[in-house]
């Protein structure tokens, strides 16, 4: 089991790299997969990176800065970048970022639970999952990595 | 619910359902809808027409220590409309799980539930059924074992299909009695898995008593399965069970065969084989369907089945066409007992169509043909399903 999540791991790192995403983010890359909790600021960060919105320079705090262009991301408005974020508000931010298509629900009220029952259908999201459960930056880097596979598949 | 004390009881469960979503326990709301219409019309027309018509209230929760160990609880209470019967609210699951995946110094995994679930044992034609009870099991990697206990006496009658024994039967047409009959039964399993290279071996043992002071019908059943690989692409199931009640010591089997071939590049196609016949003794704890049009029971009964499933662009993006699958299903129908071999064969043709997560759409057109030179039947069905 121990092996299959360090490959996980290796592939979504690997599948960053693809995207060009390897620079100064090594770094970055240890904080998020030391993250028993993940923080708002590293979540924006990997995500607004990974869609090219920032440069990989930028750091977590300027993430949430942009983060509140985006529809999912005004919820956090009054949010520090240290703040740890749930699965479910985690998963509303890919959704929202990375263009993965909505149900019938979540066009209509956007929000971390039909987001979550979205990609759960799309098997983006995986093993036991609810909108309020932590998840730890080693998991965000896995749902990123099924993310853009299903991007890619689109294209 | 018919009793002050079981409505009482119905709305402090549905009070607590709907606080839950408070704590940060996720919730939803689904509503599935069965529309039928059978042909020819029987002599009273609107018998003809079924709705169904089922929502959903759930609501789940779990958590995790540092040790990877997990608790959860997931409930779940249902409204049910038909056309005959207005309203009926059920608690249809509260249960409590956890799972430890280091005990005997990590040697096993265990895992486990009590309250309400869905039960099933290894043969899936015994007992399958929701059940009031708890489970247990441990996983020592290779070698898993499985116990399981529970009680059917505090299931709503009408939404039961525990049927053992004609003391059953009598209870289901006796309109003072609301609840499922009183029986209690254990069932202990062990499956290893690497036993046989690639193949699953399960045995077990079934038992269930009847709790009520008069006409009691206990059971006693084996059962074992083995199922596997064959070649790519190629699985088998061979399913057998033995089963007696402990009064007339009379003994009923059970057994089939099932096969299913795999086959991706043609149109992400499934074709299925199997064979199950039983005898008359054979008597499962809950009622089993065999067919859709027709559905002669499990005792005395045997039928044949052959099916194709296929889902032609199950490899595009588009999830609109994606999730499109198409499945014909041929069931022939024998009683070897009986004068008249052959009962009768129906076909069936499904579209099964889920766009997003929270649509999906299954539309069914089937014929049965008896023997006998009888006229054919016919069913559409209709189900929608949403979720909230």
């Amino acid at each position: 089991m121990r092996f299959f999540r360090q490959l996980g791991v290796f592939i979504a790192v690997f599948s960053l790299v693809l995207t060009g995403l390897f620079g100064q983010t090594n770094q970055m890359l240890d904080e998020i997969l030391a993250q028993d909790s993940l923080s708002l600021g590293h979540g924006a960060y990997i995500l607004l990176v990974t869609s090219q919105a920032i440069d990989e320079a930028s750091t977590p705090a300027q993430a949430v800065e942009e983060l509140l262009a985006y529809d999912s991301g005004s919820r956090f408005a009054n949010h520090q970048p240290t703040d740890t974020i749930d699965l479910g508000e985690f998963v509303y931010l890919t959704q929202d970022i990375l263009e993965i298509p909505r149900g019938l629900w979540s066009s209509v009220f956007p929000g971390p639970r039909y987001s979550l029952r979205d990609l759960e259908f799309l098997g983006i999201i995986q093993g036991q999952a609810a909108t309020h459960s932590i998840i730890t930056g080693e998991r965000a880097l896995r749902i990123i990595n099924r993310a853009l596979s299903e991007r890619e598949r689109r294209q | 619910m018919k009793s002050p004390k079981n409505t009482t009881l119905l709305v402090l469960v549905l009070i607590l359902l709907f606080s839950l979503p408070l704590f940060g326990f996720d919730f939803g709301l689904s509503v599935d809808s069965t529309t039928s219409v059978s042909l020819p019309l029987p002599a009273e027309a609107e018998e003809a027409l079924g709705q169904r018509i089922k929502a959903s209230l759930w609501t789940d929760h779990f958590w995790t220590t540092n040790n990877d160990a997990a608790l959860g609880i997931a409930a779940q209470g249902i409204y049910v409309y038909t056309l005959d019967r207005p309203y009926l609210f059920d608690l249809e699951r509260l249960e409590f799980t956890y799972r430890i995946p280091e005990v005997f110094g990590g040697a096993a995994i265990a895992s486990g539930s009590a309250g309400r679930f869905f039960y099933s044992d290894p043969t899936g034609y015994i007992l399958n059924h929701r059940i009031d009870g708890a489970r247990f099991s441990l996983d020592f990697r290779g070698t898993e074992v499985r116990i399981g206990a529970g009680y059917t006496g505090l299931l709503l009658k009408e939404e039961s299909g525990i049927l053992y024994s004609d003391a059953d039967f009598a209870d289901q047409n006796d309109t003072s009695k609301t609840l499922s009959p009183k029986r209690v039964f254990e069932g202990i399993d062990v499956i290893f898995t690497q036993l046989l290279p690639r193949q699953r071996l399960t045995l077990g043992v079934f038992s269930q008593q009847d709790l009520r002071g008069s006409e009691q019908e206990h059971s006693l059943y084996g059962h074992l399965g083995l199922t596997g690989p064959l070649a790519r692409g190629l699985f088998y199931s061979l399913t057998g069970a033995l089963g007696t009640d402990l009064e007339s010591a009379n003994l009923g089997y059970l057994a089939q065969v099932t096969s299913s071939y795999f086959l991706p590049s043609f149109a992400n196609s499934r074709f299925a084989l199997g064979f199950l016949t039983t005898n008359e003794e054979f008597k499962p704890l809950s009622l089993a369907s065999l067919g859709n049009l027709h559905n002669p029971g499990l005792s005395s009964a045997s039928r044949l089945q052959v099916s194709w499933a296929l889902r032609p662009w199950g490899n595009y993006y588009n999830p609109l066409i994606r999730n499109l699958g198409f499945e014909i299903d041929w069931k022939s129908f024998f009683d070897f007992a009986a004068a008249e071999k052959t009962d009768g064969n129906e076909v069936t043709a499904t579209v099964n169509f889920r766009p997003t997560s929270d649509l999906g759409v299954s539309f069914l057109g089937g014929m049965y043909i008896p023997s006998g030179g009888v006229d054919p039947e016919f069913l559409l069905q209709l189900l929608v399903s949403l979720g909230f």
